[in-house]
């Protein structure tokens, strides 16, 4: 019983810290919905972080020379309030963009400023994801299919 | 559409039992249109469009429904839900049972229900 009790603070300890760091290590639900879509369709993810009353997506979105890159080569996704900029570890005062890879891993950041006009898409191509092979895609398809013994949905589409 | 109902909680671990997913995407993947080209053939219908192959790569079914071969594309009508799960359930083979077919055709209604009225 003694050493159940001297145990316990410890026990709870471990589990206490535990269930934190599972739960510091679970994304934000529409971020992972993000994530699992740019997996899917080879893209980046765009995490726009806005200022108070401003609106950056909308602005890139209608940034001409960048817009239809936008839609192709990125997973978009943004947030308002300074939880999420601190999550983030968004120090500028305005908003801006993290742009990290399907699994997470930040790949840069750009103030709103770095991003006007056409400097928008020269910051953001080479981040862009290298095109994969459809052919390649159908063959590891096709070998996981004949080791798991399911047949293969091949769906065809375009980021339009 | 079709990517987001068969990422569905339910419908998901089903669809992941029976069948291996692959997207292509005809304007960025290298020869996804050519892949496209390839296994549609002259069959009618535009984007997107759907097949399921066996593990050779044998096509069994297509979103080209029968008998008129219209393209279901992404299923919203009554119709096209029911070629979906008739192209699933001439796929499923052993891995997947009929009753969990019935639940992806009971998701599927309840998916696709609202996106119907909004269309008209």
């Amino acid at each position: 019983m003694n050493k159940t009790l001297t145990l316990l603070p410890l026990t709870l300890l471990f589990t206490t810290g535990v269930a934190f760091a599972q739960e510091k290590a679970k994304p934000l639900p529409s971020l992972a919905k993000s994530q699992a879509r740019a997996l899917m369709h080879n893209k980046r993810v765009l995490v726009v972080i806005n200022a108070a009353g401003e609106d950056l997506a909308k602005s890139l979105k209608g940034n001409r020379a960048l817009s239809r890159k936008l839609l192709y080569e990125f997973e978009t996704i943004a947030f308002t309030g300074t939880a999420v900029a601190k999550k983030w570890q968004w120090q500028g005062e305005g908003s801006g963009v993290v742009v990290t890879d399907a699994a997470g891993k930040e790949l840069g950041r750009f103030t709103e400023a770095e991003l006007a006009g056409k400097a928008a898409l020269t910051k953001l191509e080479p981040l862009f994801c290298k095109p994969v092979s459809a052919d390649k895609k159908l063959a590891a398809a096709m070998v996981e299919a004949k080791k798991s013994g399911r047949k293969i949905l091949i769906r065809f589409d375009a980021p339009w | 559409m079709l990517e987001e109902f068969l990422g569905q909680d339910v419908v998901a671990p089903i669809y992941n039992k029976g069948w291996v997913d692959v997207m292509v995407d005809v304007d960025r993947d290298t020869g996804g249109k050519a892949l496209n080209d390839r296994l549609k053939g002259k069959r009618s219908g535009g984007l997107p469009w759907s097949v399921i192959l066996d593990a050779d790569g044998k096509e069994i079914v297509s979103s080209n429904a029968e008998p008129k071969g219209g393209n279901i594309g992404g299923p919203v009508s009554p119709e096209e839900c029911a070629w979906l799960v008739e192209m699933l359930k001439r796929s499923s083979g052993e891995k997947v049972t009929e009753a969990e077919l019935k639940v992806v055709a009971t998701e599927l209604e309840a998916y696709s229900k609202p996106r119907r009225r909004r269309r008209r």
